[in-house]
C-alpha cells in the first residue's frame, strides 16, 4: 500500500509538472517565444532543404553560359580562318564580298541559334526559382529571407517571391502549415486581445483626465462666482442685506448643479468603455502610413506604391509584386530590411487582430440596437 | 477569413456550449418512436419549457427570432441580412422581369431542401413556402451580393488593366530582341577587329548574357511573359474576363496569388478600395456558409450517434440487464429507462480526415485539368485552402475557370467549417490549461464521462494538492464529482473499495453475504437492497 501511495504521488507529480509547462506555453509571454522559436526552426529547416536546390539552379545557368559562349567563339574562329585565305589569293572584286556576305548571314543564323537556346534555359531555370541574379554573390534562400518566408506561410500572406520548389521543400510547407497556421491564429488571438484590453484601458484612463481637466475648470470658474458674489456682499452690505444670500446661494447651487452634471455624463461614459470606431479606424491608418513612409524612404517607391503593399500584406493577401529587399542583394542592409519587415509583419497583425476585435465589439453592440429597434417596429406594427 | 471565424469562437465560448446544447435539444425531439423513450436528463418542467420555446421558435417570424440573445453571431448576421433584404426589395422594383422570375427559380429550389429537412421534425406547424422562403433570403441574397460585387471588381479590372497589359509586354519582347541584335552586333565588330584572345569574348559575352538574364527574369516577373512569348514573339493576353474574375476572386478571399496584378495607379488605388469593401463582405458571407455545413455536419452526426445508441439499445435489452436507481433519485423523478445525453462534439479526426479529403479531392480534379502530378496539385490546392497564395501554381485554362472557382470557395467555407468544429475543443482545452479567467469559472468541461463546471473541478485539484495525508488522499480519489447530487461517503470507505477489487471474496465473506451493493447510475452513491432478497 505505502508503494502504490508513493507511485501514484510520483504519478500525481509528473502530471502536475506537465501541466504547468503546458499552462506557461499557452500563456502569453509562452506563447510569443512559441511562435517566434516555430518560425525560426522553420527558417533553418527551409533553408537546409532550398538552398543546395537554388546553388543548382544557378550553376546550370552558368554552365549554359559558357557553353554559348564557347560555342560563339569557336564559330567567329572559323569565320576568321576563312578570311585570311582571300587576302592571299589575288581574287577579283566581286568574288571576296560575294564569300564574305554568305560566311556573314552563316555565322549570325549559329549566334542566334546559341542566344535563343540560352534564352529559353534561363526561362527554364527562372520557372525553378532563378532570380537573375550571379552565382555566389547573392541567393534568395539566407536565414532572414527564409525567416520570412516561414512567416508569410503562418501568416498567410504568401508572397510566393520565394517559395519552395522541391518535392521535400513542398511537404515540409504543408506540414509547417498544418501546425503553424492554427498556432498564428491563436497568437494573434491571445495578443489581440490583450491589446485590446490595454487600448481600452487607455482609452478609460485619458476619459477620466477629460473629466478631470473639465472639474478642475468648473471648480475654478465656481471659484470665481464666490469671489465675485463676496465682492458684490461688500459692496451692497449696507443697502440691501436680504438680497445677498439669496443670490450667493444661487450662485453656488448653480455650480455645484453643473458639477453634477459633468460627474453624471463621465460615469455613463466610462460604464459603457468602448472605443468608438472612429479611433480604432484612424489607428489602423495610422500604422499603414506610418509603414508607407518607411517604405518609401528605403525602397525609393511612390507613398501610392508603399500604401498599396503595406495594404495588401497586412490584409493577408500578399500579391509579391512589391517586396522589400529583393532589388539590393545580399549585403547587411538587405538582411536588416528584411528582418525589420518582418518585425513590422507581426506587430501588425496583431493590431489588425486587436482592431478587428474592438471593431467586433462595437458592431455587437450596434446590431443589438438595431435588432431593438426593429423589434419596437415590429411590435408597432 | 480563418482568423475571423476563430475570433469569433474565442470570444463566446460559453455561447458555443449553449449553441450546442441547444441544437441537440432539438434534434432530441425530432427522433423517430423505433429509437424508444429517448427522454433527456432534464426535469419535466424543464422539458415543458424547452417545448414551448421551440413551438413559439418556429411560430414567430423571423426577424422577432433574430431578436433573440441566445445567438449573438445569428443575430447580427440576421440584421445584416435584414437590411439587405430591404434593399434587395427596393431592388426589386427596379428590376426586370426575368429577373424576378430568377430570383424566384432560386428560391423555390431551396425550399423543398428545406422542406425536406422540416418532415424530421414532429412539430406541427404551418409548412408555407412563403415562410421558407423568408428564412432563405438572406442567406441567397448575401450569396448574389457577394457575386455581383465580384463580377463589378472584374469589370473595372479588366477595362483598367487590360489596355496597359498589351502595349508593356509588347515594349518588353522589343526590349528582349533589341538586346540580341545589340549582343550580335558587339560580337561581330570584335570579329571584324580581328581580335582573337579568349579573355576579351568571354568577358563581353559574359556580361551581354548576363544582362539579357536579367532583363529576361524582370520581364517574367514584372510583365508576366512566358516562355511560349518569347519564343514565338507574340503577345498574348492575360486579362481576359474571366482571368479578372479569377483575380477578383483571389482579392476579397485574400488568397492573392500575385499572377495577375495591377500594375497602373489607377489600377491599383481600385484594388485597395475593392479590398477594402471586398474582404468584409466575403469573410461573412463564407462564414455564414462554413455555419450552414457545420450545423449540417453536426445533425448528420448526431443522426449517426442515434443509430448507434439504436444498435446498442437492442443488444443491450436482448440481455435483459437493468441498472439500479436509488430511491432518492427515484423521489425526484428519475427511472431507469432514462439515458445520459453525451454532449455532441465532432471528433477532431473526423474533421481533419474531411479536410485531407477534400485537398485530395482538389488535388485529382486539379491533375486531371492541368499537367500536373497529384503531388502539385495537392500542394496548390493546400495553399489555396489557407488562404497562402504563393502564385507559384496557378490554373492557366480559362474553360475550366468557373469549376474552380466554385471548389476554391467551398474549400473556404469547409477550412472555416473545420476551424470553428475544431477551435471550440481548442479554446476550451487552452482556457482550462492556460488561462485562469472568470468567464471559464461558469464553463461547463468532460471529464470522465461527466459533465462538471470547471470551477468544482478545479477546487477538486486544489484540494488534492492541498492535502498531503494519505488517508486524505484516499478518499479524494474516490469522490466522484456529481453535478446534481453531492454524494454520501462512509466512514469505512476504506473497506468498500477492498470488496470491490475482490469479486470472490464478496461471495465468500460472511459479514457482506445479506448486503447487495450497488451503485446509482445518476448520483453514484453506494446503496443496498436488502428488501430484494427474500
Amino acid at each position: 500500500m505505502a508503494r502504490r501511495n508513493h507511485r501514484r504521488s510520483k504519478v500525481t507529480r509528473v502530471i502536475n509538472l506537465i501541466k504547468r509547462i503546458i499552462a506557461f506555453f499557452f500563456s502569453h509571454v509562452g506563447l510569443c517565444a512559441l511562435v517566434i522559436g516555430y518560425a525560426l526552426l522553420g527558417a533553418v529547416v527551409f533553408r537546409a532543404v532550398e538552398g543546395p536546390h537554388e546553388t543548382f539552379i544557378q550553376s546550370q545557368v552558368t554552365t549554359a553560359r559558357q557553353k554559348a559562349v564557347n560555342i560563339a567563339w569557336n564559330a567567329t574562329f572559323r569565320y576568321l580562318s576563312l578570311h585570311p585565305i582571300h587576302q592571299d589569293k589575288v581574287i577579283a572584286a566581286v568574288e571576296p564580298r560575294k564569300v564574305n556576305k554568305l560566311d556573314r548571314e552563316q555565322w549570325e543564323r549559329i549566334v542566334h541559334a546559341q542566344v535563343r537556346r540560352f534564352q529559353r534555359k534561363c526561362m527554364w531555370a527562372i520557372k525553378r526559382g532563378y532570380d537573375g541574379k550571379e552565382y555566389g554573390l547573392s541567393a534568395q534562400w539566407t536565414f532572414t529571407g527564409a525567416f520570412l518566408y516561414s512567416l508569410t506561410v503562418i501568416t498567410t500572406i504568401g508572397y510566393g517571391n520565394t517559395s519552395a520548389k522541391t518535392y521535400f521543400g513542398k511537404t515540409l510547407t504543408i506540414l509547417f502549415a498544418i501546425i503553424g497556421i492554427p498556432l498564428m491564429l491563436l497568437f494573434l488571438t491571445n495578443i489581440g486581445d490583450i491589446m485590446a484590453k490595454i487600448f481600452r484601458f487607455l482609452y478609460a484612463r485619458s476619459i477620466r483626465l477629460k473629466y478631470r481637466l473639465i472639474l478642475w475648470h468648473k471648480r475654478r470658474k465656481a471659484a470665481e462666482l464666490r469671489h465675485a458674489n463676496s465682492d458684490v456682499c461688500t459692496d451692497l452690505s449696507g443697502d440691501s442685506f436680504r438680497t445677498a444670500p439669496n443670490m450667493q446661494n444661487m450662485l453656488t447651487a448653480r455650480a455645484q448643479i453643473e458639477q453634477l452634471e459633468v460627474k453624471e455624463s463621465v460615469e455613463a461614459q466610462l460604464q459603457r468603455i468602448s472605443v468608438p470606431l472612429s479611433l480604432v479606424f484612424f489607428t489602423m491608418f495610422a500604422y499603414l502610413v506610418a509603414g508607407s513612409v518607411l517604405f518609401c524612404l528605403w525602397e525609393g517607391w511612390t507613398f501610392l506604391d508603399s500604401f498599396y503593399f503595406c495594404y495588401i500584406s497586412l490584409t493577408t493577401i500578399g500579391f509579391g509584386d512589391k517586396f522589400p529587399g529583393a532589388s539590393v542583394g545580399n549585403d547587411k542592409d538587405a538582411q536588416k530590411k528584411l528582418v525589420i519587415t518582418s518585425v513590422y509583419l507581426l506587430f501588425g497583425m496583431a493590431l489588425l487582430a486587436m482592431c478587428f476585435n474592438l471593431a467586433q465589439e462595437e458592431v455587437v453592440n450596434k446590431v443589438s440596437w438595431l435588432a431593438n429597434k426593429f423589434k419596437s417596429r415590429d411590435d408597432d406594427d | 477569413m480563418n482568423h475571423y471565424g476563430y475570433l469569433r469562437v474565442d470570444s463566446d465560448p460559453m455561447l458555443s456550449s449553449e449553441l450546442t446544447n441547444s441544437k441537440y435539444s432539438r434534434y432530441n425531439y425530432s427522433g423517430d418512436g423505433e429509437l424508444g423513450p429517448y427522454n433527456p436528463n432534464l426535469s419535466n418542467d424543464s422539458e415543458q419549457y424547452e417545448l414551448d420555446d421551440h413551438v413559439d421558435e418556429m411560430s414567430q417570424t423571423y426577424t422577432r427570432h433574430a431578436s433573440r440573445k441566445e445567438k449573438l453571431y445569428q443575430e447580427r448576421l440576421s440584421q445584416c441580412s435584414a437590411t439587405m433584404d430591404q434593399q434587395k426589395w427596393n431592388k426589386r422594383d427596379l428590376l426586370d422581369v426575368p429577373d424576378k422570375t430568377c430570383i424566384d427559380v432560386s428560391s423555390t429550389s431551396e425550399g423543398p431542401t428545406m422542406r425536406d429537412t422540416s418532415e424530421d421534425d414532429e412539430f406541427d406547424h404551418e409548412s408555407g413556402i412563403k415562410k421558407y422562403a423568408k428564412l432563405i433570403l438572406p442567406h441567397v441574397g448575401l450569396v448574389l451580393l457577394t457575386c455581383a460585387y465580384t463580377f463589378v471588381g472584374a469589370s473595372v479590372f479588366y477595362s483598367v488593366e487590360q489596355p496597359h497589359e498589351l502595349a508593356s509586354k509588347r515594349r518588353q519582347l522589343d526590349m528582349i530582341y533589341e538586346r540580341q541584335e545589340e549582343f550580335v552586333n558587339s560580337l561581330f565588330t570584335l570579329a571584324m577587329l580581328n581580335e582573337t584572345r579568349r579573355e576579351v569574348w568571354s568577358q563581353v559575352t559574359k556580361q551581354h548574357m548576363h544582362n539579357m538574364s536579367d532583363h529576361l527574369f524582370n520581364a517574367f516577373e514584372k510583365f508576366f511573359l512566358t516562355a511560349a512569348e518569347v519564343r514565338a514573339n507574340d503577345t498574348i493576353e492575360m486579362w481576359s474576363f474571366s482571368t479578372s474574375i479569377f483575380f477578383a476572386v483571389t482579392v476579397v478571399t485574400t488568397i492573392g496569388y500575385g499572377n495577375p496584378v495591377p500594375v497602373t495607379q489607377l489600377g491599383r488605388m481600385m484594388c485597395i478600395i475593392f479590398s477594402l469593401f471586398g474582404i468584409p463582405l466575403t469573410l461573412v458571407t463564407i462564414a455564414d456558409i462554413g455555419k450552414f455545413l457545420s450545423e449540417h455536419l453536426v445533425w448528420m452526426y448526431g443522426n449517426y450517434l442515434k443509430l448507434k445508441h439504436f444498435l446498442w439499445q437492442r443488444h443491450h435489452w436482448h440481455k435483459g440487464h437493468k441498472e439500479r436507481v436509488c430511491e432518492q433519485c427515484q423521489r425526484q423523478g428519475l427511472s431507469a429507462d432514462m439515458h445520459f445525453i453525451e454532449e455532441q462534439r465532432i471528433p477532431a479526426m473526423l474533421v481533419l480526415v474531411i479536410l485531407v479529403a477534400y485537398t485530395s479531392l482538389g488535388g485529382v480534379l486539379m491533375s486531371n485539368l492541368e499537367p500536373w502530378n497529384f503531388f502539385t496539385a495537392f500542394y496548390w490546392s493546400f495553399i489555396t485552402m489557407t488562404t497562402v497564395g504563393f502564385g507559384d501554381l496557378m490554373p492557366r485554362r480559362d474553360g475550366y475557370m468557373y469549376l474552380i472557382l466554385l471548389y476554391i470557395i467551398l474549400g473556404l467555407a469547409i477550412t472555416t467549417m473545420c476551424i470553428d468544429l475544431v477551435g471550440v475543443q481548442y479554446i476550451r482545452k487552452i482556457h482550462y490549461f492556460g488561462r485562469k479567467i472568470q468567464d471559464a469559472r461558469s464553463a461547463l468541461a468532460v471529464v470522465g464521462g461527466k459533465v462538471v463546471l470547471v470551477s468544482e473541478l478545479y477546487a477538486n485539484l486544489m484540494q488534492k494538492r492541498a492535502k498531503s495525508c494519505d488517508q486524505n488522499t484516499f478518499i479524494i480519489d474516490n469522490f466522484h464529482i456529481s453535478k446534481h447530487v453531492i454524494p454520501f461517503i462512509p466512514a469505512d470507505i476504506r473497506w468498500i473499495r477492498y470488496i470491490d477489487q475482490n469479486a470472490e471474496s464478496l461471495s465468500s465473506s460472511s459479514l457482506t453475504s445479506t448486503l447487495d451493493l450497488h451503485s446509482c447510475r445518476f448520483c453514484h452513491s453506494r446503496f443496498s437492497i436488502s428488501r430484494y432478497h427474500p
